[in-house]
């Protein structure tokens, strides 16, 4: 059986990210909305950026930027949270980690 | 079947918030805190992260009264490395507030597991036994279950081993192919690392995992899978970011020299001809947790999964070998106790997580059996599979929705009552004070106000006033007064009448605060 209905990476990029957003509005909030948003924006993102670099599967990129983002983000929080405010920490570990999957991302090109 | 990765996406997506609608049942339409003991504790690093905006080092007063022996290597600080609680604290930070937030990633991250499930078995067997596998551990009993008491890190870090061997396979295949693709075994690396932080119990289950399946690779190839420089790299990589959390990484050294495992089974070997005998000593959960129909799905279900089992014993090729290990490695894992070690009933808590895709595969193989009959067989197997989904739904996923919808509703969680005297006392009284809180129904009820409140409640009866240095007395009627329980209002007003040339600081309808001079 073959389901192929044609779909562009950023069309789906959009139905997904529309889906997340209905979903957290309706059953959770603003509050929600935030959170999913937040967690997906620090979690996920730079890890997808550095991930990127590397030879392996979309798929691989997605699942692995999730899970080392949720495991290793927290890490690099944490300390910086033992030295600063712990809001700034967070900020400064996403722009760091942004700024490696750039410099990567570069270094590919 | 063969889908667009796009389409895929979607469909992921849409199974993924599947799962955290009904997980997050629970807060959904009660916003206050809930939970066993450990969810408190779990809850109380975050939220005072959260507040303080500083990581914890030195644990505050109120934890470390009750958490500043955890650490058995070095007192008064945290017990586990604390990236699970952080995570929470970033959430709260996005949310603006600590309940709602922390619980909802709770639910996201407690239920990482049906992503992982699904990924590997995608991977391995393609999407409908990965679609079919994900949709059975949206209403995992007895991970849902745990999730809902509160030991969450455990949850989490289930979700790593799939991953976590996935990688392992995929190095050792990619190397036995002659490409070299040590990306995967660095993975892995950081993998364990994160699984060991998260919680160590799940690292040992993915470490006994790895050396099973390694040795049913090695009875296989009969050859050496690996590159010696890359494990040595994977091993540094490890020890380095072990290293980042000196005082919890010895914590769980020195507790696996220290800590006693369940005793009653020590060298009972009948054991191991059961998966799992209940067992009969442990009051910590009910019965119904150690029995198959209620936490894992109906009895007709068994012959699936035995013949999931027969389908990879019979074709034995790396992937079915990853999985046949893992379901040998979990066996161990909870027969532990046989020579004393381990605390097994925590370790079933992770059947499903093979058990499920077994039963899938089981399924499946099955169909695969029917013969082509002309060419109705597409219509026989997607009939067959969305039965199966269907029945599985009414067998397991109707339970799992009222065990969400109605876990800790009425008084078995903070009422109105309670959660606006946390806040008060959170303002209003000394960080190092200690409240005794009489007209408690149990001592879970307790923590979440000595939690919440950030301020050490210790509780009438499970306490004695002698056994602190209390200064505050909690007059708390609004439990007894919702179920109508006369004898407890009764002796809640015997103790305040005691108070009543003490001075009252707050004085509510149903809740009072006496200063009290020990």
């Amino acid at each position: 059986m073959n389901l192929r209905i044609k779909l562009d990476d950023k069309t789906t990029a959009g139905i997904i990210l529309v889906l997340i957003g209905l979903f957290s509005f309706s059953f959770l909030g603003f509050i929600g909305f935030k959170v999913i948003f937040g967690m997906l924006l620090v979690f996920f993102l730079p890890f997808y950026l550095i991930f990127d670099k590397f030879d392996i599967s979309r798929g691989e990129k997605v699942i692995f930027s999730l899970f080392i983002g949720v495991g290793f983000l927290p890490l690099l929080v944490y300390w910086l949270g033992v030295l600063i405010s712990f809001r700034l920490a967070i900020v400064i570990s996403f722009i760091l980690l942004i700024l490696v999957g750039f410099l990567l991302k570069k270094k590919k090109h | 079947m063969k889908i667009n990765r796009n389409v895929e996406a979607i469909i992921v997506t849409l199974l993924y918030l599947t799962c955290l609608y009904f997980w997050t049942l629970p807060i959904q339409n009660n916003p206050i805190p809930y939970g066993e003991v450990d969810a408190a504790s779990h809850y109380s690093i975050a939220d005072y992260t959260y507040e303080s905006d500083r990581s914890i080092t030195t644990l505050p007063y109120y934890i470390d009264m009750r958490y500043g022996k955890a650490n058995k290597f070095r007192e008064h600080v945290l017990w586990y490395p604390p990236s699970f609680h952080t995570s929470l604290a970033i959430a709260a930070v996005f949310g603006g507030e600590s309940d709602v937030p922390i619980f909802l990633a709770n639910a996201i991250l407690c239920s990482l597991i049906v992503l992982a499930v699904y990924f590997i078995m995608r991977r391995f067997f393609g999407f409908e036994a990965a679609l079919i596998s994900g949709i059975m551990l949206i209403f995992s009993m007895r991970d849902i279950m745990i999730y809902l008491w509160g030991q969450w890190p455990e949850r989490m870090g289930f979700a790593y081993l799939p991953l976590i061997l996935y990688c392992f396979y995929k190095y050792c295949t990619t190397y036995l192919k002659g490409e070299n693709k040590p990306i995967y075994l660095y993975l892995m690396s950081l993998f364990l690392v994160i699984n060991l932080f998260i919680h160590p119990m799940d690292f040992f289950h993915s470490i006994a995992a790895l050396i099973i399946i390694g040795l049913f690779f090695l009875i296989k190839e009969r050859k050496i899978f690996f590159n010696i420089k890359h494990v040595f790299i994977a091993i540094v990589l490890f020890l380095l970011i072990v290293s980042m959390f000196p005082l919890q990484s010895m914590n769980v050294i020195v507790r696996l020299r220290t800590d006693k495992g369940d005793s009653a089974a020590v060298g009972d070997l009948s054991r191991l001809v059961y998966w799992f005998k209940p067992q009969l000593d442990n009051p910590g959960v009910p019965q119904s947790y150690f029995f198959y129909k209620p936490m894992i799905g109906p009895y007709w279900t068994i012959p699936l999964l035995l013949l999931g089992i027969l389908f990879l014993l019979l074709r034995r090729n790396k992937k079915d070998l990853v999985m046949l290990g893992w379901l040998v490695s979990l066996y161990i894992m909870i027969h532990l106790d046989v020579i004393g070690k381990g605390r097994v009933h925590r370790s079933l808590s992770g059947t499903t997580h093979i058990f499920y895709p077994l039963i899938v595969l089981g399924l499946l193989y099955l169909i695969s059996l029917i013969p082509k009959i002309n060419g109705y067989k597409n219509i026989i197997k997607y009939g067959l599979i969305t039965s199966f989904i269907v029945f599985i739904f009414i067998s397991i996923g109707i339970a799992a929705n009222t065990s969400l919808k109605g876990a800790y509703t009425g008084i078995s969680r903070l009422n109105p009552h309670q959660y606006e005297f946390t806040r008060w006392a959170m303002e209003n009284i000394p960080e190092d004070a200690e409240m005794y809180h009489v007209g408690s129904i149990s001592l879970a009820k307790s923590r979440w106000m000595w939690m919440v409140s950030q301020r050490f409640v210790g509780n009438y009866p499970d306490h004695s006033l002698d056994d602190y240095n209390i200064s505050y007395i909690i007059i708390d009627y609004s439990d007894f007064a919702a179920v109508g329980h006369q004898d407890g209002l009764n002796l809640v007003q015997s103790w305040e009448q005691n108070l009543i040339n003490n001075t009252k600081l707050y004085d509510k309808e149903l809740i009072k605060v006496y200063e009290f001079e020990n």
